[in-house]
């Protein structure tokens, strides 16, 4: 599987946005006895996401947003699209607080990067406890730093073949210290014990929805709030 | 074909999860599906192994289909995604690499779970023609361009009125099936006549 293009975090500055499995349906109509059967033939359906209104507002913003779009070369290049649900993530409880998010990392030494940086630390760890087959829709997971799971969290799953897929949850029920989960869509891939659940920073492979999502008009030259549409993309099997 | 009770259920729902499969029988083996991402679909009566069908964009539609009665064979078109690779490999490939090739469309049930119920179905066949790819360009500057390979494919019926370009001669039957003796003597008849059958 080829390294992708990863849409980068700077540029996660939309207004507005949401995920959403696209469905595919079929119905015949209403039926003699006044029903409306609908039948799905999608599968479980791909993901879609729209960022809207994503401010740009420095010249920095405005290259990025073209070089973007030069590596997404119309739709035909995968792009890794995170997604920001710090909201609504299972943070774990210290103290009777919720920990959102780790500082800054030194080195062993206490020291800091020559810029100030330290190292980045996900907040919520949690792994797949039994193997589960292609388009699985039952998952068992391990927290090994988690809150509470309650149905609607988003994670994701780094494959060795489809690469970054995101999966949300339904219903989440535990028992011995080990979640049973119910997920939406099925898994792109089959995946081992001990397979890490990313949920502090999900992610999903896509491509521009159409040739010209990412068109930019610039305000006076310089600022600009375009859109962007993205769809799920599959690499060959 | 056989449904298990489990799919009867799932059929008599208000709202069913149908799979559609579609099986073109060139070398390799062309495994298309409506769904999204691939499928293992497992055993069923053309993948004596359990066998990927890939999904998403590949295959665009399964146009309706009927069988014969009463009149006139049909030929259908299948609409495959025009800028997979795959697809157009095929396309661009020879044409006796697709003609005359089984083409099989089956349906698989799944439950709500989308786990399939059981096997897939194999409900038609038909032989593979011709590939066509159709270009419908931008109508304005800002446009897009829509490519489509279709895939015509005709029942065991379709041409059937038509003269076929062979007969039951030895050479013929050779061209078709080397080594069969089936058409060897048939020479022998063309100045006799034999009475069958005698009573």
């Amino acid at each position: 599987m080829p390294d992708a293009v990863v849409f980068p975090s700077s540029l996660l500055r939309e207004r507005s946005g949401g995920w959403s499995l696209k469905a595919t349906t079929v119905s015949p109509g209403q039926s003699a006895t006044g029903a409306f059967s609908v039948a799905r033939i999608d599968g479980g359906g791909a993901w879609v996401t729209e960022l809207g209104g994503v401010n740009l507002k420095t010249k920095t913003h405005v290259k990025l947003w073209r070089a973007l779009e030069n590596l997404a070369d119309g739709g035909v290049e995968p792009v890794v699209v995170p997604m920001c649900d710090k909201r609504h993530f299972p943070a774990p409880i210290v103290d009777g607080e919720p920990v959102y998010s780790e500082d800054p990392i030194p080195h062993d030494d206490d020291t800091f990067f020559d810029d100030g940086s330290g190292y980045a630390q996900s907040v919520v760890e949690a792994s797949v406890t039994t193997s589960a087959a292609l388009r699985a829709t039952s998952l068992s997971l391990t927290p090994t730093s988690m809150g509470d799971l309650e149905g609607g969290e988003y994670f994701s799953i780094n494959h060795p073949v489809q690469g970054w897929r995101l999966y949300r949850i339904g219903t989440a029920v535990l028992s011995g210290g080990v979640y049973a989960v119910t997920i939406r869509p099925p898994l792109r891939e089959a995946v081992m014990a001990g397979t890490r659940l990313e949920f502090d920073r999900p992610r999903c492979t896509m491509r521009l929805a159409s040739g010209d999502s990412m068109n930019l008009s610039l305000d006076s030259r310089r600022f600009a709030n375009p859109s962007v549409s993205f769809v799920e993309y599959f690499y060959p099997a | 074909m056989e449904l298990t009770s489990a799919e009867l259920s799932a059929l008599d729902a208000d709202a069913q999860r149908i799979g559609a499969f579609f099986r073109l029988a060139t070398d390799p083996i062309v495994r298309l599906w409506l769904g999204v991402g691939p499928i293992n679909p497992g055993v069923n009566a053309l993948d004596l192994t359990g066998q990927t069908y890939r999904g998403l964009g590949e295959l665009l539609n399964l146009p309706e289909f009927q069988h014969l009665l009463n009149g006139q064979a049909e030929r259908v078109e299948f609409s495959l995604s025009g800028v997979s690779d795959e697809v157009l490999a095929l396309a661009s490939a020879e044409s006796n690499n697709v003609q005359g090739k089984a083409c099989d469309v089956g349906i698989g049930i799944f439950d709500s779970d989308w786990q399939l119920l059981g096997a897939v179905k194999w409900m038609w066949r038909g032989y593979a023609d011709y590939l066509s790819i159709t270009r419908s360009p931008a109508q304005t500057p800002d446009g897009q361009t829509v490519q489509t390979v279709a895939l015509s494919v005709g029942s065991l019926m379709t041409g059937r009125r038509r003269r076929a370009f062979s007969y039951f001669t030895d050479q013929d039957q050779q061209a078709r099936s080397p080594g069969d003796l089936f058409f060897e003597r048939t020479p022998i008849y063309s100045d006799n006549s034999k009475t069958w059958p005698r009573f």
